[in-house]
């Protein structure tokens, strides 16, 4: 429930948005099947250059998912394809709610998020597009502010976590980076590149002081 | 925009994705990673999510803006403060930026 909610609020600003380039059918066959929002609007920003063009700015927009991936690998068990499966099931809150204290991953809780994601996204979606006329804007009812609180509301234990400050200092410089990137990147370059931040934990840890 | 092009672009885009996902845990399942992995892995989500707070919340169509978000955001950030429940803190949120946005 409370990961349905934000992702059915953005499901419903993105049914709100292509409408007149893409049409309703293909908008709601879109969420259907790429399942990320933020390949979609990445993809729909730049869409008026091509479609070659929507596909790079889509894909360059997930390419975070390369590795989260190999994050998430080594706490798998079974077969490849079983791996490649759960994989798929991959998504940005779903990666933090599964993410364990030990730095290993709890795949059963990857899983169990992914219906509910699913579920609200696609729904949204169809709301979305066939409430277009009647909703008007949804900048106005505010829902589009759900999101980073919901991924606040994520962060905050993170910083919690295990009482250093290195997790917040990253998340500081990430946010920054992606400040900085925004005006002159392609859509999903600022958070890739503010998600490499993340490297600095190949530095040694300083002893306890 | 013809119906072979949306059809491409949807296949792509969904292909693409399944891929970026998948393709760690086929390549790298199941083996044990060195502790500096470790607290890579560990950092990755407080970069990922300040990123993507910061990109919903301060940015629109590529340039950096300041609107009502800004507020509710805030407004949300201190329910969540003071261990509101996140529905709670969902809510307040969303009413706090209507109301910035019906009042400018």
């Amino acid at each position: 429930m409370p990961l349905l909610l934000p992702t059915a609020a953005v499901g419903l600003s993105f049914g709100l948005m292509p409408s007149p380039m893409l049409g309703p059918i293909a908008t709601i066959l879109m969420s259907c099947m790429v399942w990320s929002g933020t390949a979609q609007f990445a993809a729909l920003t730049v869409l008026a250059g091509g479609p070659s063009l929507a596909v790079g700015a889509g894909l360059l927009a997930n390419t975070r998912f390369l590795p989260m991936g190999f994050a998430i690998a080594p706490s798998m068990t079974g077969g490849p394809v079983r791996r490649a499966l759960q994989g798929a099931l991959l998504a940005d809150a779903s990666f933090v709610i599964g993410h364990r204290a030990d730095g290993r991953f709890d795949l059963s809780a990857i899983t169990w998020a992914a219906p509910p994601q699913y579920v609200g996204w696609v729904g949204g979606t169809i709301a979305g597009v066939l409430g277009a006329d009647r909703l008007g804007d949804p900048r106005a009812l505010g829902l589009d502010v759900m999101f980073p609180v919901f991924y606040l509301s994520l962060l905050l234990p993170e910083l919690r976590r295990d009482g250093s400050r290195t997790p917040l200092m990253v998340a500081l410089a990430a946010a920054a980076i992606t400040l900085a990137l925004t005006p002159i990147a392609l859509p999903g370059v600022p958070v890739l590149a503010a998600a490499a931040v993340a490297l600095i934990g190949l530095r040694r840890p300083k002893s306890p002081a | 925009m013809t119906t072979l092009s949306i059809t491409i672009l949807i296949v792509a885009l969904a292909t693409g994705t399944v891929v970026f996902k998948a393709l760690g845990p086929l390549l790298a399942g199941g083996r044990q990673p060195a502790p500096s992995i470790v607290r890579v892995i560990g950092l990755l989500t407080p970069a990922l999510l300040a990123a993507l707070i910061v990109s919903a919340t301060f940015t629109a169509d590529r340039s950096v803006v300041l609107d009502a978000r800004v507020i509710g955001l805030g407004i949300g950030a201190l329910a969540l403060w003071f261990r509101l429940p996140l529905v709670v803190a969902l809510v307040l949120a969303v009413v706090a930026t209507a109301l910035v946005r019906l009042l400018t």
